[in-house]
């Protein structure tokens, strides 16, 4: 569904006066996302997993490679063309309150990825809405609370609904479990768990915590300074001699 | 019996109209790091923020008692007494003025040796290579882990009997987590304490000693970390171990749970 | 949240914008009355504030005199927003060659005092309370436009406007949902803090001849008229500079009390300068 291949960045940094410095982000990232399944990638703070992330959703341009996201390559469409790969791959942000509008309802929130397809009357939004509050364990009466009005692991629960609305194929989460408590992040867990049976979705996991990677994927990937040191998969296991898989392994 | 360095004695905070802590009390002892485990909103920072005695403005002590040592708080307590490590070091720093020249100032007001020989081996300490070009950077140079470590640094050299560290390690990835819980293992030594603040367990299996656990402004546990599986706990605990647990549970067949018990 | 400061400045600013709406039920005068025969007259119950040196009402003046303040601050203001959120959105959401060559005519337009350049402006399209709008408006817009597009990048940056892209949101929808509430909230109460000094400049520029041209009731116009007599009559140039001073200070605290309370930057224009 979603090949990448030999997907290299390097950021320039400097000003005008002075030399450019070059770091490279990403070195030769090459993996498939299979339908049905999940992928997940592993690695530090700064070893290229956000960058990889916008290059996939197309927010950044990769200086080398393709990304084929069913079919079509996202980098030679334009904006007003993306439309449709969007309506295919959502994305759930580590900080729930900066990724929503903080002057905004709830029911506003999860309302605009579908206004963005589909034409329907108020009140056939309002069940929408409801039902997709109900499939993320929320409280319906919530719907007209402004979202600054919810806690963080409510918050973050609306937008995985939000991600939810428009039934995609593929839903990034990039650290989405990161920033919340113990007890919250369990349950959110779970309830990915149920919600990707359910509706059948792919999950592209981005983490430094391996354990929720580990609940969630099929296929694992471990990052480090921009390049792939283990590829793993569900069905042969996880090679325990692996430098990169050991390093992470810490709590 | 080791030396008590704070005991808190039935304390009770709140605002006007919402009382935030109920009766809490608990001895922080000589030679132990003490965990104040909750989830958020529980209580736990605002427990911390009452022993430095830096509540916010709209939240009042009601009764009970904070002694340090044998005294009632005193405006000596900062640096060498008390010292704190915050989740967020970069707001802890300002932002015009070098690492040294901060560290050099904080040493200075606690009338320590500053020579910038003394504040490189602090440094070092922490693992943190080139101390020099550390010193000469400023904050918004240093990634988050480093910042931390030079906190640690800071708290290491001030030599206080107490530590608090609230949250030290929430924003970091995991490798720069064990770094710097390795780091606050240090910290401990037979003359001084470490209260740590944290709302995750796999944290507070790795360093505590003694846990108390915060539900709402209560205290509703309170035991050694070799209790922890072996007795019969508080339903509110059982709840935390069981949401810790449950996440090591995976198709993979891999038991990171044998991993970390290991550490 | 109740600031009773700030409800007062608001009902002092209603006081004067009300009575600039029904300034004829106030006074059974007209500013332009000229009754030679009652020059001077002092304050009397007939002539409140007395009469000027052409006989005419100086209460009157006065209250006619907040209309043309007012209509002209508001149409600058309106100018220069409609401009500005304009110029500054363009520049901001969609950079690259279109924003380096609006802002490095925005920083010529900077370095010089704006007052001058009003003159300027005035000097190439002539005398009058148009002309004098039009060349304030044009002379502050660089800044506004600035300040709009410095909000705008940082918006932009926000993730719930990535997250808003990842939806496939129209770029124009983005700009109007997400972006467009963010700035004016914060432009909006800059510009209450600047509506003094637009005013002031109104005022100025009458006074020197070349806004709002003699007959009209104007404050500025009217300080003119009464600088021959200023060693006489020093009152007939008090009350309107006591007007154009009480307004200007309302407008200035009703902005700094919501600067202060909505926590607004306002050096923003010197942040993005680089």
């Amino acid at each position: 569904m979603l090949i990448c291949e030999n997907i290299s960045k390097t950021y320039k940094k400097g000003s005008f006066f002075s030399k450019k410095e070059e770091t490279k982000v990403l070195n030769n990232i090459s993996f498939q996302l299979q339908e049905g399944r999940s992928i997940g990638f592993v690695g530090r703070n700064g070893a290229g997993k956000s960058t990889l992330m916008k290059i996939i959703l197309g927010l950044e341009r990769a200086d080398s490679g393709s990304i084929i996201f069913m079919g079509q390559n996202i980098h030679n469409l334009k904006y007003s063309q993306r439309k449709e790969i969007y309506k295919n791959m959502q994305i759930v942000f580590q900080d729930p309150q900066s990724s929503m509008n903080p002057n905004m309802t709830v029911f506003q929130i999860i309302c605009e990825p579908v206004n963005n397809y589909y034409k329907y009357s108020i009140d056939e939004l309002r069940n929408i809405v409801k039902d997709l509050l109900k499939s993320v364990e929320l409280d319906t009466n919530i719907i007209d609370k402004n979202i600054t009005m919810l806690s963080g692991g409510q918050q973050q629960r609306v937008a995985i609904a939000r991600a939810l609305a428009i039934k995609p194929k593929v839903i990034i989460l990039d650290e989405a479990l990161s920033n919340l408590d113990m007890v919250i992040q369990s349950q959110i867990l779970k309830l990915l768990e149920d919600l990707k049976e359910k509706y059948n979705i792919s999950l592209i996991v981005i983490s430094h915590d391996i354990r929720v990677v580990f609940k969630l994927c099929d296929d694992i990937i471990f990052l480090e300074n921009g390049e792939i040191k283990g590829n793993f998969n569900v069905e042969n296991g996880v090679d325990m001699e692996n430098t990169a898989f050991q390093k992470m392994l810490v709590f | 019996m080791s030396e008590k360095l704070i005991s808190v004695e039935n304390l009770s905070a709140g605002t006007k109209h919402n009382q935030i802590l109920y009766n809490i009390s608990f001895d922080i002892f000589a030679g132990e790091i003490l965990c104040l485990l909750g989830q958020s909103g529980s209580g736990k920072t605002m427990t911390a923020s009452a022993i430095l005695n830096m509540m916010p403005e709209n939240v009042a002590k009601t009764s009970g008692q904070i002694l340090y040592g044998e005294k009632e708080f005193h405006n000596g307590i900062y640096g060498s007494y008390i010292s704190t490590i915050m989740q967020n070091p970069a707001s802890c720093f300002g932002s015009v003025f070098t690492i040294g020249q901060q560290f050099e100032d904080i040493l200075k007001a606690n009338n320590k040796e500053y020579t910038n020989e003394k504040m490189c081996k602090m440094l070092e300490m922490v693992s943190l290579s080139n101390p020099y070009d550390i010193l000469n950077s400023y904050p918004h140079q240093l990634s988050g882990g480093m910042l931390q470590r030079v906190m640690i640094a800071v708290a290491l050299s001030l030599e206080s009997r107490v530590v608090i560290a609230d949250e030290p390690t929430s924003d970091l990835d995991v490798l720069g987590q064990k770094e710097i819980l390795d780091l606050i293992l240090k910290l401990k030594n037979k003359n001084n304490a470490v209260l740590m603040i944290t709302h995750n367990l796999s944290v507070v299996k790795h360093v505590a000693d003694r846990i108390i656990v915060m539900e709402n402004g209560h205290i509703v546990d309170n035991f050694y970390k070799d209790e922890l599986y072996n007795n019969e706990r508080h339903p509110y605990t059982q709840k935390l171990i069981d949401a810790n647990e449950s996440q090591y549970i995976n198709k993979w067949n891999i038991n990171f749970g044998a991993y970390n018990a290991n550490m | 949240m109740k600031d009773k400061k700030l409800i007062f400045l608001f009902i002092m600013l209603g006081v004067i914008i009300l009575s600039a709406i029904f300034a004829p039920l106030i006074t059974p005068y007209s500013p332009y009355d000229i009754d030679l025969s009652n020059r001077f007259a002092s304050i009397s119950s007939s002539h409140i504030l007395g009469t000027d040196h052409l006989g005419r009402d100086v209460f009157t003046r006065l209250i006619y005199g907040s209309r043309m303040s007012l209509i002209s601050v508001l149409a600058i203001m309106v100018i220069i927003l409609v401009l500005s959120l304009i110029i500054g959105s363009a520049a901001g959401f969609q950079g690259g060659k279109l924003d380096n060559v609006l802002m490095r005519i925005s920083d010529v337009m900077l370095t010089f005092p704006t007052f001058i350049l009003a003159l300027f402006f005035i000097g190439v399209l002539g005398v009058g309370l148009i002309n004098v709008i039009i060349a304030i408006a044009f002379t502050h817009l660089a800044w506004y436009s600035r300040i709009v597009r410095s909000i705008v990048l940082e918006t932009k940056e926000k993730n719930y406007v990535l997250a808003s892209k990842c939806m496939g949101t129209p770029k124009l929808k983005i700009v109007i949902k997400h972006i467009m509430p963010q700035v004016l909230s914060q432009v909006g109460i800059l510009a209450t803090l600047d509506l003094g000094h637009m005013m002031l400049h109104v005022a100025g520029l009458s006074f020197l001849g070349l806004g709002v041209q003699a007959p009209v009731a104007e404050w500025g116009v009217m300080i003119n008229d009464a600088a021959p007599f200023i060693r006489q009559h020093p009152e007939l140039m008090i009350y309107p500079g006591l007007c154009i001073f009480i307004t200007v200070a309302i407008f200035n605290s009703i902005g700094e009390r919501l600067k202060d309370r909505y926590k607004i930057k306002e050096d923003r224009s010197k942040e993005s300068a680089v």
